[in-house]
């Protein structure tokens, strides 16, 4: 099935369309969400919010990209507002851990992730390496997450980010220099 | 206290640590799994106080209570108005006959 036959097929509300989109699409889009997220269970989650928007915005879809283009930025846009609000609840959860906890403390602490598709003799680093991806802007998780763990190319994520070419390889350079700044000070604390 | 080119070298070998990454799969049967939760977001949306019928049958009770509301303070009003009216008609205002000087 091709984009435009998938494309009218989800428009004109097919069942066999709309599975086909999700059987094609579902690894890539919980693997894209599962590296900003962090977490399986609430990427799954977040990958079935990105199906049930596709479904209900189809109709805005003008074509003008390519369907894999919009999915994953629909995908990266959802990721980045569940790790939001993730984070916020973090935040409230140790405001009130450090109002009511003992010892003053915060109960609430982040779990390791370690990325089930990593080699295993780098899952401890691709640990730290994903601690440090968290602390980067959002568009530089986005252009470095979808380069190196969904391995799309530059050109590839121009389309998804609707950026230029020049943009996303600035997003790159920047990314990786403050990975290493990141990195530089977990190594030097160790 | 680690040197500065083990540093260096732990960064590299960290940065390339997402070579050879494979895609994570989520669990099976996802594609059943949304079905089942669309289908209840569906029916959430769908429930009976959500139905166009309902919501314009209470849309028209709301404008009629208001209507009716409407008229019975003016009604009101103008009633006050003629008892004023039949009173000075009546010279019923004047209570200057009960001067009690």
């Amino acid at each position: 099935m091709n984009d435009l036959e998938l494309l009218q097929g989800l428009q004109s509300r097919q069942a066999v369309a709309f599975r086909y989109l999700v059987e094609h699409y579902q690894t890539k889009v919980f693997n894209t969400v599962l590296a900003i997220v962090q977490h399986p269970e609430e990427a799954e989650d977040v990958a079935q919010e990105v199906f049930m928007e596709v479904y209900e915005s189809i109709d805005t879809f003008r074509g003008e990209a390519k369907v894999s283009s919009w999915i994953y930025r629909i995908a990266t846009t959802k990721a980045l507002e569940a790790y939001r609000k993730k984070k916020a609840q973090k935040r409230w959860g140790g405001f009130l851990s450090s109002l009511f906890g003992e010892n003053n403390e915060a109960v609430y602490e982040p779990i390791d992730f370690v990325h089930p598709g990593v080699e295993l003799e780098n899952k401890e680093r691709a640990s730290v390496l994903f601690k440090a991806i968290n602390q980067l802007s959002d568009n530089q998780k986005i252009a470095f997450t979808l380069h190196h763990v969904e391995g799309l190319s530059y050109q590839e994520i121009t389309e998804v980010m609707q950026v230029s070419l020049s943009s996303v390889e600035s997003l790159m350079f920047r990314a990786k220099t403050n990975l290493k700044s990141l990195l530089k000070t977990y190594y030097t604390s160790q | 206290m680690k040197k500065n080119y083990q540093i260096e070298e732990e960064i590299e070998r960290t940065l390339q640590s997402l070579e050879g990454i494979k895609s994570a799969e989520p669990t099976p049967f996802f594609y059943t799994r949304l079905q089942a939760r669309m289908e209840k977001k569906k029916q959430v949306k769908t429930g009976w106080h959500w139905r166009p019928a309902y919501a314009y049958a209470f849309l028209g009770v709301v404008i009629l209570l208001n209507v009716w509301t409407i008229y019975q303070v003016s009604h009101r009003s103008s009633n006050a108005e003629s008892g004023e009216q039949f009173a000075n008609d009546y010279g019923l205002n004047d209570f200057s006959g009960f001067d009690t000087n």
